[in-house]
């Protein structure tokens, strides 16, 4: 090749970002607790039409969501939708379309502080249509939770 | 298709296939590339596979060449079975965010970069397009080589904008 190349390509000559921002989170505003208790939050994500995510029981990069370890509250359990057959090229995979809901079981201890503590964690997913996939990525997300006594 | 004064030089690179051995891009000089960042995982990478298969088959001896760059994390634990799952006959390196830094990010694949024989990009596609696309742009591309090759400048200045 001639010598003159090397130079990086930019990302704006290629359009990446006509394909990002497929999935959106809309944690609840916020969510009211008690101490010594259990609290359910729902947190509903919508891909863009013509998208999916791989499921939570896809063999790659399955969709996950984690929250991070808080004096507030511990996740105790994850419920995700039943998940749907998508097939292209002969192969069947394991997705997550449209709008859909996962369902967080979280545990409040009996000292966990009284107040607002904003819970954060974050979705890993990846997504495709029939014609492009996004490489894995990961998104926040975060809620607050009110405790009470 | 670019025209001749618009296509930019591909980033050089060098990356082990799956014996180990460093490939360049430099040791492609002289032959239209088909340099495709793929992954396992992609289902619209896979349906181009088979495609691609062909066309290094098809036209090798002309001065073609299809370069494949995997961009599994997990590297060639799960690339070096599909490679013989699919047959592919051409040449696959494992990639690297480097790599895909240098080609703008990478971040949607199927990404593919058509090289004309200089090394230089002269199409672009990001997501599966037709075969016949792809098809068309190399076969343009060893074409306009044959026909530079053969008449030179009257060719080149014939053929403003190609």
């Amino acid at each position: 090749m001639p010598g003159a190349l090397l130079s990086p390509l930019h990302a704006q000559e290629i359009n990446y970002n006509a394909l990002r921002a497929v999935l959106r989170l809309s944690p609840p505003e916020s969510v009211i607790a008690t101490r010594n208790k259990t609290v359910n939050v729902d947190v509903v994500a919508t891909l863009k039409p013509g998208y999916h995510v791989s499921s939570n029981v896809a063999p790659t990069y399955p969709l996950k969501i984690t929250l991070v370890e808080s004096p507030a509250a511990k996740l105790q359990n994850v419920v995700y939708p039943a998940a749907k057959s998508h097939n292209l090229a002969g192969e069947t995979m394991s997705v997550f379309d449209g709008e859909f809901r996962v369902k967080l079981t979280l545990n409040v201890p009996a000292n966990a502080p009284v107040g607002r503590t904003m819970m954060t964690g974050k979705v890993s997913y990846q997504a495709c249509d029939d014609r492009v996939c996004l490489r894995p990525d990961t998104m926040e997300v975060k809620f607050p939770l009110d405790i009470r006594n | 298709m670019k025209p001749d004064a618009e296509r930019k030089s591909a980033p050089e690179f060098s990356l082990k296939d799956v014996d180990g051995r460093s490939v360049s891009l430099a040791e492609y000089k002289g032959k239209v590339v088909l340099l495709n960042f793929w992954a396992t995982w992609c289902g619209p990478c896979k349906i181009e596979i088979p495609w691609f298969v062909d066309f290094e088959q098809k036209y090798k001896d002309r001065g073609f060449a299809v370069l494949g760059v995997a961009m599994d994390d997990e590297g060639w634990a799960v690339v070096k079975p599909y490679l013989t799952e699919s047959k592919i006959n051409y040449r696959v390196v494992m990639g690297n965010d480097s790599i895909a830094s240098l080609y703008g990010g990478v971040d949607s694949l199927p990404t593919s970069f058509i090289l004309d024989k200089d090394g230089r990009i002269a199409s672009t596609h990001v997501g599966l397009v037709s075969k016949s696309d792809y098809e068309n742009e190399i076969v343009h591309l060893l074409d306009g080589s044959q026909r530079s090759d053969a008449r030179g400048a009257v060719v080149a200045a014939a053929r403003p904008g190609n």
